[in-house]
């Protein structure tokens, strides 16, 4: 795997860091990227964050 | 010794999905029977281990019982399964004996209402006019599981079963009934993180963190096995190995701890108990999936500039691709108390389905996961103080 160019980021790494955190995300712990799951405890699914029909096939992290 | 060992990784994640530990659930059996396993691992790899044990509430919701369901349609009775078919909801009431009742698209007494989407309010209408339960629609991964979680909104004040979205729309068409029993209940269940220290820290040594969380949502009643090997036994093993190797490897004043949390598929409780207690300026890298390596994802919070820059530059010098994206697990609780944080993810097969079992955890993955830990701990390790993000201050 060693050797290879198509490693990294794909974009400035920078853009995988999160604005201030703020609370309500995924599970209780706080929203800390634009593209995370919004907060919405009514929804049902994983932790009350991911409407039940469209939680994903294979996921990451605790809500999928 | 100095490169990780696939032996060593598979065993971890074989060892930890295995039958005793029941799926890993916090607050049970197996659970803690995990967390005792993983303090020897670590023990044999010279490090110093700690318990914390942290309160999770009544955060958990158990299936206490197998919950049952059957659909009678035009003289034909069907018996549905548990987890293809439908599951319990998240926020469903407990109803411990099976109840009969007609499908009706209106709130209606003793009927079972079909809902498009769950609401705490449109539930409590339904139970307001007497209806029995609700049934709401959910869909399946590509194996045709419905993966089993266990936190979610609060109790609602009626049953409320997850039917396949498929099957929901038919139950419109027609004379229905439903005979169902959904045993859920919420248990007040404590946790417990397994700590280690490896090295402790000195000066203005940098201090890293690897964290990856240990359990899983628990074996069905029924004796149906969740191994959760992709989630998070792959994590896990990746974090020991490459602490095992760092351990050797960094310089003089250097720390490096492992936390293996507990708690976090009830929502991050382990890292919400620990993240307040970690020493300031601690850089912290959490793994959550090692199995199916087509890309990395990677989320940050905090002050983890310098940290996003030397995982990209070991990224590149591996050909492990990175991609940010949401990574909703244990490093959001310790980006939200102040720390440089990253979360990493690469794939979890099977995802809280019974399929998630060791094969399907890539040996490259785990080797691939452990070397881009440790590249990066290396990475920041030999930048001067300012660069790695100011000097270290202890609290």
């Amino acid at each position: 795997m060693t050797g290879t160019t198509t490693g990294g980021f794909d974009v400035d790494p920078r853009e995988a860091l999160a604005p201030p955190a703020q609370a309500g995300g995924c599970c209780g712990t706080p929203v800390t990227t634009a593209a995370a799951p919004p907060a919405d405890s009514s929804a049902g699914g994983c932790c009350g964050t991911v409407p039940a029909a469209q939680q994903p096939a294979t996921g990451s992290g605790c809500c999928g | 010794m100095r490169q990780p060992d696939p032996a060593r990784l598979r065993a971890v994640v074989e060892s930890l999905a295995a039958a005793p530990f029941q799926g890993r659930r916090v607050g049970t059996g197996g659970g803690r029977a995990a967390a005792d396993h993983l303090a020897r691992v670590l023990r044999r790899t010279g490090a110093t281990v700690a318990f914390q044990d942290f309160a999770v509430g009544a955060a958990v919701r158990e299936v206490y019982d197998l919950p049952t369901m059957s659909w009678a349609h035009e003289g034909t009775r069907r018996v549905l399964d548990f987890r293809r078919d439908f599951c319990e909801h998240l926020a469903s009431a407990d109803l411990p004996h099976a109840v009969t009742g007609r499908v009706s698209a209106t709130a209606e007494p003793g009927a079972w209402v079909l809902h498009d989407a769950f609401s705490h309010e449109a539930v409590t209408a339904a139970a307001e006019a007497g209806a029995v339960g609700v049934l709401v629609p959910r869909g399946t991964d590509a194996a045709g599981r419905m993966p089993k979680m266990i936190a979610g909104p609060a109790p609602a004040a009626l049953p409320v079963l997850a039917v396949r979205t498929d099957i929901h729309g038919r139950l419109h068409a027609g004379d229905s009934t439903i005979r169902a029993a959904v045993p859920v209940r919420p248990v007040d269940v404590d946790g417990r993180n397994v700590l280690a220290t490896f090295r402790e820290q000195h000066g203005e040594g940098p201090a890293f963190l690897l964290t990856a969380h240990f359990d899983g949502v628990g074996d069905d009643p029924d004796g149906t096995r969740y191994p959760a090997a992709c989630d998070n036994a792959s994590g896990v093993a990746a974090v020991i190995e490459a602490a095992r190797i760092l351990h050797h490897r960094l310089p003089a004043g250097a720390g490096l701890a492992v936390a293996l949390l507990d708690g976090e598929e009830a929502g991050a409780h382990g890292s919400a108990a620990h993240a307040p207690t970690l020493a300031r300026g601690t850089h912290v890298l959490n793994l959550d999936g090692a199995a199916a390596l087509r890309e990395a994802h990677v989320e940050a919070g905090g002050p983890a500039g310098p940290l996003l820059a030397a995982l990209d530059r070991v990224g590149r010098r591996l050909g492990v691709p990175l991609r940010a994206r949401a990574m909703p697990s244990d490093n959001r609780r310790y980006a939200a108390a102040g720390h440089a944080a990253v979360g990493i993810g690469m794939g979890m097969p099977g995802y809280q389905t019974p399929l998630e079992t060791p094969d399907r955890v890539e040996t490259a993955t785990l080797v691939a996961a452990a070397e881009l830990l440790i590249g990066a701990v290396e990475e920041l390790a030999a930048e001067p103080v300012a660069s790695r993000g100011g000097p270290h201050s202890r609290r």
